[in-house]
């Protein structure tokens, strides 16, 4: 922590104390501090509460803002953790690789569990799923990384496919790429508090308002925060790399009879490749949405792929059409042949000020360790709302601009939202625009319609 | 010629009946070709929402790119639909526009449809022997709604699960419809608007007509009113016609996609599908008994003429499901071997083309309902699609149009023109009042919030003379386009007249004002006609619109001489040849066909399936 | 003198009734208006840049001579070559789309699916547009939030923002 000067009124206020009562909700612009931007970034295991304002009140000075959030909440939520899951201030991060804050959060299959039962308490260590079968059970250790768990319907690609079943994403090696979704535990608590977690829960529910980050009242509290992550399975010389950070994982593939695939559990390596995270602050209640991806992914489209390899993109000709899954059926088991194997390219270039932005931080993350697997991250933007909610509650508090106008109006991650990255108002990846379709399964409103959940997708599991 | 492998089924048409078919045939372990004509289903739905967005005229096709090698009715044609230069249907020579649509792509027409899923009421089968009009189904309700002896569930049944209808049984079982015992629809009920709920207030155990009670019910509908399927919640996007934005309503997509997913056991699909691949005639064996293949033209370029090359594909047993107008002309057009065309011995195909014309009605409400809002269509009258009156005049039911007056007078264009020109299009500016700023803001929000509209949906009778044949004008591909004889008969315009009493009715119990068209702008509708009482003498001015259901022209009957296809949708003349999709419907009933074509299809599968694993079907 | 988007906004906001600050947010990640501006100034508008000029430069005299935005627009929409180019106007912030002024009734095209999307006439009818929805399953069923919620309109006869 060498350059406290650059941020002083921040770190003064921030400490992350998750799950406090919930906050206040305030605009974002009049409470948040003015600072002066900084030279080289603090590199800080605590989570930011909201923007700190850096006094250019601009659409370009506020996205430079969350952009800097979003880069802290990256540094926050990988920091080293501790068996406990809490950030361990001895290492700084990247020192070396390690297991993250956030790998420990709650995972949506910990949550949502069959029955509509009670999901165990924040601390427990995660167990593998019951319904499992026994050899997979015996590979599983405590505690450790779950990817692709059963979904709530018996189509078992609903987990490892993109949003909506538009397809699945395949490597340059032929593996299929697996996805996570977490919570940490304000959020946690506020789905068990209000026994979100179930069906029968759900029916009591009149509405869904997740708790907002916010530095006041003094010390401030971390609100809910959500984060999907996208995996790749590694090789061998993947793994060598020191390209990815890596966890092992058991890689669990349900059975299916439509398509055709057995189930399977393998222990495997995994590689991260994609990482949204999106956090609930008091001045952007409809949330703010980072996106972070491995610089290895994929080329921008209409520029010239410059990098000797990519994660999911082939410079071999003739290359399949971009950004289009291989034809059906998809099986994860599956290592696929070139010709199935996805090439992704980037339709929305990652702006010259995230670019600057991604310099710096990797410039400072550099610092610590100049092998650091983190300098491979890159931040493709932060989608945040220009008209935010007046409060926490956006469903009453924003009756007509829902989703607070966001900018920029379009952002997705080429790992997760793979094949839908046009322009095109309410169809290409906007992530406010589609999560705002986000419901319940159902409510104690009239006719126990489903409800607005406040722009997670998670709770239409509740089984 | 290039020829495919044989495969067990091939099916010509990858909308709601082929793709249920395919999903059916492929899940039982056959191998299963479905060639389409049009576009592959899109990976994104971006460019058909930019399509739409940015198009001037939101009809139903505006989010669909015209495609020169697989060409389409369109309402656009409408505009001119006398000339062939300007209308792909030949409707030269025509009384009455034909005004129904249909899209030739993957996934088919409904793209675009509204998401009403009703079952057909009993006596929809049998107009004939409880009224003495039209024709009898050779089934009845009971084998679509009911269990058929070895099953647990109904071919409805199916249906509903596949589409994911929501509604309540306990505000369905009218006029005679019944369910599986303990049958549930898949998800609940949809909401009712503030439109639905004034007229429901305004006649329910209220208002009787001709001698009935009106009954306004909640509308089963294919959109999802829970997360289902892997499908997000309806979000009212107000916008099922021309394109659901977030796939909440069910699309035939869904199944063929499910279709694509079936495998064998080594891993291969049992399903593949061929796009822009037209086909152009259906070959026959020697004896004109068997089909032995179809001759499909290739193209490959989707915005201009592009034939590749043709190639024969061919199969055990073919499925033609084509939709009701190039089905016979598919159908007719093989007429190198029989003259008078494939599976037409009884001389029926093309004939009986139907629609359920639609008269629309439209007012303002007396405070506001807040309309342009929610899915299209929530809820109607149905307790009027049957009674003692059908022996007199045409049922219909009364669709309430949550969308103002967007359909009946287009809106919110037209009355923003009327206000900003000092114009009068929409008759609400009779002073020609040009405003600007705040009033015009005030004024705009007075009319917009009030608006509402009726759509009957007329059950249009079947008639020899309604045909669909083939043009001596030909598409780009050289293949002859459809030639279209279409025209309302005196018991379907009996209906209009019904209909306008109706809403008379009904709009002064809600305090709706009405409003139509002057004369001299109805006259000039594509679709005006005039009704004469032959017992009062007096006449009536009406125009109509298409519901976009195209039905007949191959219908099921009881005999090789009345119908072209048996109860099982099965030629009479070529064993191993079905047709499915509304072609086989002999007549309209009062229901929108999706359902029952989703049914009927579920059905046709089991006896594909059956003729498969059983006796040569040749035997027969 | 190339017409400012400024200057647009306070002639847009006379015309539509619609506050500035609506037409053209402090901050704008969309950016409607300055499509709208492009619009006009295009070849495909059949709007020449002398008009265009002069009905600006004929508003803003006017603002002065009769003293408000209203009077202003007023007056500009009763000349005989300034009206239709101002009603068309009128009619692009309503509807998202440009009409040829010389044929009111005649589109020339819809700006882009964002000005489809971003089109007032939904919001003045308390509604989204049709096919762009971000509220929730069942919201139908109630009344809206109030018109004031969706529309702020321009301040009557008092400057709003025209200099």
């Amino acid at each position: 922590m060498s350059l406290l000067t650059s941020c002083p009124e921040r770190d003064s206020t921030t400490k992350a104390t998750p799950g406090g009562p919930t906050p206040t909700p305030q605009p974002a612009v009049s409470t948040a501090s003015v600072s002066p931007r900084p030279l080289l970034p603090v590199l800080s295991s605590d989570i930011p509460f909201d923007i700190t304002f850096s006094g250019d009140g601009s659409l370009e000075g506020l996205q430079h803002d969350f952009d800097v959030l979003s880069w802290n909440t990256f540094i926050a939520l990988n920091w080293p953790a501790k068996p406990n899951g809490q950030p361990d201030p001895s290492i700084q991060i990247g020192t070396k690789d390690a297991p993250t804050v956030w790998q420990s959060w709650k995972e949506a299959y910990e949550i949502f569990l069959p029955g509509g039962a009670p999901p165990s308490p924040w601390g427990t260590l995660r167990t593998a799923p019951e319904n499992w079968p026994p050899a997979c059970k015996a590979l599983f250790k405590d505690g450790m990384t779950l990817l692709n768990q059963v979904g709530k319907t018996p189509n078992v690609l609903n987990d490892s496919t993109q949003p909506f079943k538009t397809g699945p994403l395949i490597d340059q090696n032929g593996r299929y790429a697996r996805f996570e979704i977490v919570v940490n535990e304000p959020m946690f608590d506020s789905i068990v508090a209000n026994k979100l977690y179930s069906k029968k829960g759900q029916a009591t529910a009149s509405s869904v308002v997740f708790p907002c980050s916010s530095a006041s009242p003094s010390p401030g509290n971390v609100g809910a925060i959500m984060v999907k992550a996208s995996w790749k399975i590694l090789s061998d010389e993947e793994k060598k790399s020191g390209r990815f950070h890596t966890t092992e994982a058991i890689v669990y593939t349900p059975p299916s009879s439509s398509p055709p695939v057995a189930e399977k559990c393998e222990l495997l390596t995994v590689g991260l490749v994609g990482l949204h995270m999106v956090h609930k602050t008091a001045g952007a209640p409809q949330w703010v949405w980072s996106t972070f991806e491995h610089v290895d992914n994929c080329p921008t489209e209409g520029e010239t792929p410059s990098k000797p390899r990519y994660n999911f993109f082939s410079k071999a000709s003739p290359a399949p059409s971009p950004n289009e899954p291989p034809p059906r059926p998809w099986d994860p088991n599956k290592t696929e042949p070139s010709e199935r194997r996805v090439q992704i390219v980037r339709k929305i270039p990652i702006e010259p000020a995230q670019k600057a932005l991604n310099d710096l931080f990797q410039a400072a993350l550099g610092k610590v360790n100049p092998k650091s697997v983190w300098l491979n991250y890159e931040l493709v933007s932060t989608q945040w709302p220009t008209n935010p909610a007046a409060t926490c509650d956006v469903e009453t508090s924003a009756p007509v601009d829902r989703i607070g106008t966001p900018a920029p109006q379009f952002l997705g991650n080429s790992t997760l939202e793979s094949y839908i990255q046009g322009k095109v108002p309410n169809v290409s990846s906007s992530c406010m625009e589609c999560h705002a379709n986000a419901t319940t399964y159902t409510s104690a409103r009239p006719s126990n319609i489903p409800i607005f959940s406040d722009f997670t997708y998670l709770l239409e599991r509740a089984q | 010629m290039a020829q495919t492998k044989k495969y067990d089924v091939v099916i010509v048409g990858a909308g709601l009946a082929g793709s249920i078919m395919a999903y059916k045939l492929g899940k039982a372990g056959k191998k299963v070709l479905v060639i389409e004509s049009g576009a592959s289903v899109p990976t994104s739905r971006e460019a058909y929402m930019e399509h739409f967005y940015t198009n001037l005229i939101k009809t139903p096709e505006s989010a669909y790119p015209n495609n020169p090698n697989a060409p389409r009715a369109t309402v656009v044609d409408l505009f001119n639909w006398k000339d062939p230069s300007q209308s792909y249907l030949d409707q030269s020579s025509s009384p009455l526009p034909f005004s129904s649509t249909y899209e030739r792509r993957g996934g088919g027409t409904m793209w675009h449809w509204l998401g009403s899923s009703f079952r057909f009421v009993p006596n929809d089968f049998r107009l004939q022997s409880e009224y003495g009009q039209g024709i009898d189904w050779p089934i009845a309700y009971e084998d679509l709604g009911l269990p058929q002896p070895g099953r647990s569930t109904a071919y409805y049944d199916d249906a509903e699960k596949e589409i994911g209808v929501s509604a309540d049984v306990a505000r369905q079982t009218y006029l005679g419809l019944t369910f599986t015992p303990g049958y549930q629809y898949p998800n609940p009920e949809i909401p009712l608007t503030l439109t639905d709920n004034l007229f429901a207030d305004a006649v329910n155990g209220k208002e009787q007509f001709e001698g009935q009670a009106v009954t306004v019910s909640p509308t089963p509908a294919g959109r999802n009113s829970r997360p289902y399927d892997g499908r997000r919640v309806c979000a009212g996007n107000t916008n099922c016609i021309p394109i659901c934005p977030i796939q909440a309503k069910y699309d035939p997509t869904i199944t063929l996609n499910k279709a694509l997913d079936t495998a064998d056991g080594a891993g291969q699909r049992n399903v593949n599908v061929m796009y822009q691949t037209v086909a152009a005639k259906v070959k026959l064996d020697q004896e004109n008994k068997m089909v032995v293949g179809i001759e499909c033209i290739t193209y490959d370029n989707l915005e201009k003429k592009s034939p590749t090359g043709t190639v024969v594909v061919t199969g055990t047993i073919y499925v033609i499901a084509s939709h009701a107008i190039e089905t016979p002309k598919l159908l007719l057009n093989s007429n190198e071997q029989l003259p008078a065309g494939v599976a037409n011995g009884s001389g029926q195909v093309g004939k009986n083309l139907m629609d359920h014309p639609l008269f629309l009605r439209w007012g303002l409400t007396k405070d506001p309902t807040f309309p342009y809002r929610g899915p299209l269509a929530t809820a109607g009258i149905e307790s009027l699609r049957d009674g003692p009156f059908r022996s007199d005049r045409a049922a219909f039911r009364v669709e309430f149009g949550n969308e103002g007056w967007n359909f009946a007078a287009a809106d919110p264009e037209n009355t923003v023109f009327d206000f900003v020109d000092g114009t009068n299009n929409n008759l609400n500016n009779p002073n020609c009042e040009k405003l600007f700023g705040v009033a015009l803001l005030n004024k705009l929000n007075e009319i917009f919030t009030r608006q509402c509209r009726f759509g009957f949906l007329v059950e249009q009778s079947p008639e020899d003379s309604n045909t669909v044949t083939l043009s001596n004008l030909k598409d780009d591909l050289g293949i002859p386009r459809p030639k279209i004889n279409y025209n309302l008969s005196d018991y379907t315009k009996r209906a209009f007249v019904a209909a306008q009493k109706l809403t008379d009715q009904v709009f002064a119990a809600a305090g709706v004002t009405p409003f139509e068209k002057p004369l001299a702008q109805l006259k000039k509708a594509g679709g005006y006609f005039t009704y004469t009482d032959p017992k009062t003498g007096e006449t009536y001015n009406f125009d109509f619109f298409g519901s976009g259901h195209i039905v007949g022209t191959y219908r099921m009957g009881t005999t090789r001489e009345n119908s072209v296809v048996d109860r099982n949708q099965r030629s009479w003349d070529h064993p191993n040849l079905f047709l499915v999709g509304s072609g086989v419907f002999p007549t309209i009933a009062t229901g929108n066909p999706s359902l029952t074509i989703a049914a009927l299809a579920f059905w046709a599968a089991d006896n594909v399936l059956k003729d498969l694993e059983g006796a040569n079907p040749s035997s027969r | 003198m190339p017409v400012s988007l400024d200057q647009f906004v306070s002639l847009s906001s006379a015309l539509t009734g619609v506050n500035a600050a609506q037409l053209k947010p402090a901050l704008d990640p969309i950016g409607i208006a300055n499509q709208y501006l492009a619009m006009i100034n295009s070849q495909a508008s059949k709007v020449s840049s002398t008009t265009f000029s002069a009905l600006v430069s004929t508003f803003e005299a006017q603002v002065g001579t009769l003293g408000s935005p209203n009077k202003a627009a007023a007056f500009v929409l009763d000349d005989p070559t300034l009206g239709p180019v101002a009603r068309s106007i009128i009619k692009m912030w309503l509807m998202g789309t440009w009409y040829d002024p010389a044929n009111p009734g005649t589109a020339i095209q819809v700006v882009s699916s964002q000005a489809y999307k971003e089109s007032l006439v939904w919001k003045v009818m308390q509604s989204h547009p049709m096919g762009y929805s971000m509220w929730s399953f069942g919201y139908w069923a109630q009344p809206p939030p109030a018109f004031e919620q969706f529309i702020q309109t321009s301040s009557g006869n008092s400057a709003n923002g025209a200099n």
